[in-house]
């Protein structure tokens, strides 16, 4: 009798373990909690982006069953089963509702500052072009001009006179694109000018190349600029495809109707550049 | 099973059986939070990465703080819009309740406004800071937005 009894016990023993170890196995609960918070952090991504933008979930969803309801995700593997959640905080007035039930593809899109799931592709409408800063209504009228010594006949005293005359030309409308290439780098150089109603003009002054290269000028720039009033220069490093580069942007308010302070900053551009070029 | 005198008694080896069995239930419960736990480290996410994303919207989406040019429809990312930086504006973008995970406390060093989620308890557990340029009656100053970050209590 007791033979049996110690069989029998060994056998439930063995069993609770072989069961743990097949459920262990079989369940795919860290799956589903990958993607439940992976979709949480998407549409927080998305909500930290300015514009439109979509992103497909990069991962086949066939197997599973997502429920959006208000700020909140589950993922089921069958309805019966209980679900995997994770929350996001989004705006007061934006919730994601929908269940996907077995679909392969999962798109969350923010179009317009709404959020919302789909699982068919989404087409956004195209970017509405920006029109050419004539209108009154704005506070601050902007222009994206991008220039370089190579539209300048590669010298950098015209490109710094380009520079000036753009600035002097109120409600220029031209946009130029371009690079030059120092070594293999390519270097581009922005320009953005803004207008406001009272006619003070703003120059953004931007030149992104290699990270060093960049603070060698912000240093050149900041000692040639720092002297003047309201002017500031940083510097924002990032990576672009082929290397890390840095943004350097001197940000100027000039007054339109004040010569002297105009040739002040361009004297002083002029001459961090001709330093910068050893020239 | 039956002593001599007839009556029902547990021998020291069913004992030994009981509590053998009760090990075993023990350490399976264990291996099961075992398994849960380890689960859960596979996937969980930075909390900084978390707060990163937050503290972005705050900073580039025109439904919280960046200038948005009324004419175009073109948001300044990064430009805050002094307008816009409100405690009521917060709420709209980051609606917060009880159980929300993550509160905040903004501050814009220089232009010294501060504004806070609704469920901001003055516990700081980390602190982001960012350059940040400000909009204020039609002039731009650089500044910097400290982010005050209150994670979820006990994590």
């Amino acid at each position: 009798m007791l033979i049996v009894f110690e069989i029998l016990a060994v056998a439930a023993a063995s069993s609770i373990f072989i069961l743990i170890a097949r459920n262990a196995a079989e369940n795919d609960i860290a799956n589903r909690m990958i993607i439940a918070e992976q979709i949480t952090m998407s549409a927080n991504a998305l909500l930290a982006v300015p514009g439109n933008a979509w992103l497909e979930f990069p991962a086949n969803l066939s197997r599973y069953t997502e429920k959006f309801e208000r700020n909140e995700v589950g993922v089921y593997r069958d309805e019966a089963s209980l679900p995997v959640k994770s929350f996001f905080v989004t705006f007061d007035d934006i919730w994601l509702e929908g269940i996907f039930r077995n679909k392969p593809n999962v798109y969350m899109i923010k179009e317009g500052g709404v959020l919302r799931v789909s699982s068919e592709k989404p087409r956004l409408r195209q970017m509405e072009q920006v029109p050419d800063a004539e209108s009154r209504n704005a506070e601050w009228k902007s222009e994206l001009i991008m220039l370089s010594p190579k539209v300048a006949e590669g010298r950098i005293d015209l490109f710094v006179q380009a520079m000036a005359d753009y600035m002097k030309v109120r409600n220029a409308n031209a946009v130029q694109a371009d690079y030059i290439e120092e070594g293999k780098k390519p270097i581009a150089r922005i320009m953005v000018r803004e207008v406001n109603e009272q006619g003070v003009i703003r120059i953004h002054y931007s030149q992104i190349m290699e990270e060093m290269k960049n603070r060698k000028l912000a240093v050149i720039l900041g000692n040639n600029l720092g002297l003047l009033e309201d002017t500031q220069i940083f510097v924002a490093s990032g990576t672009g495809r082929e290397f890390e580069y840095a943004n350097v942007s001197i940000i100027i308010d000039i007054d339109a109707n004040t010569k002297k302070r105009s040739d002040e900053v361009f004297n002083a551009v002029y001459s961090a550049l001709e330093e910068y070029y050893e020239k | 099973m039956r002593n001599k005198k007839g009556d029902f008694s547990i021998s020291e080896k069913t004992m030994v059986w009981i509590a053998v069995a009760i090990i075993f239930g023990i350490m399976a419960v264990f291996l099961v939070h075992s398994i849960e736990i380890y689960n859960s480290s596979l996937v969980k996410i930075s909390p900084e990465l978390i707060e990163t994303f937050y503290v972005y919207r705050f900073l580039n989406n025109p439904g919280c703080f960046a200038y948005q040019d009324s004419a175009t429809g073109r948001v300044d990312a990064g430009l805050i819009d002094m307008n816009k930086f409100t405690a009521g504006r917060l709420a709209e973008c980051y609606k917060t309740n009880m159980s929300t995970y993550y509160n905040f406390l903004l501050k814009l060093e220089k232009t010294n406004v501060s504004i806070k989620t609704q469920e901001w308890w003055n516990i700081v557990h980390h602190t982001v800071i960012k350059n940040v340029r400000v909009l204020n009656n039609g002039s731009v100053t650089n500044d910097k937005m400290l982010v005050y970050v209150q994670r979820r209590l006990g994590d």
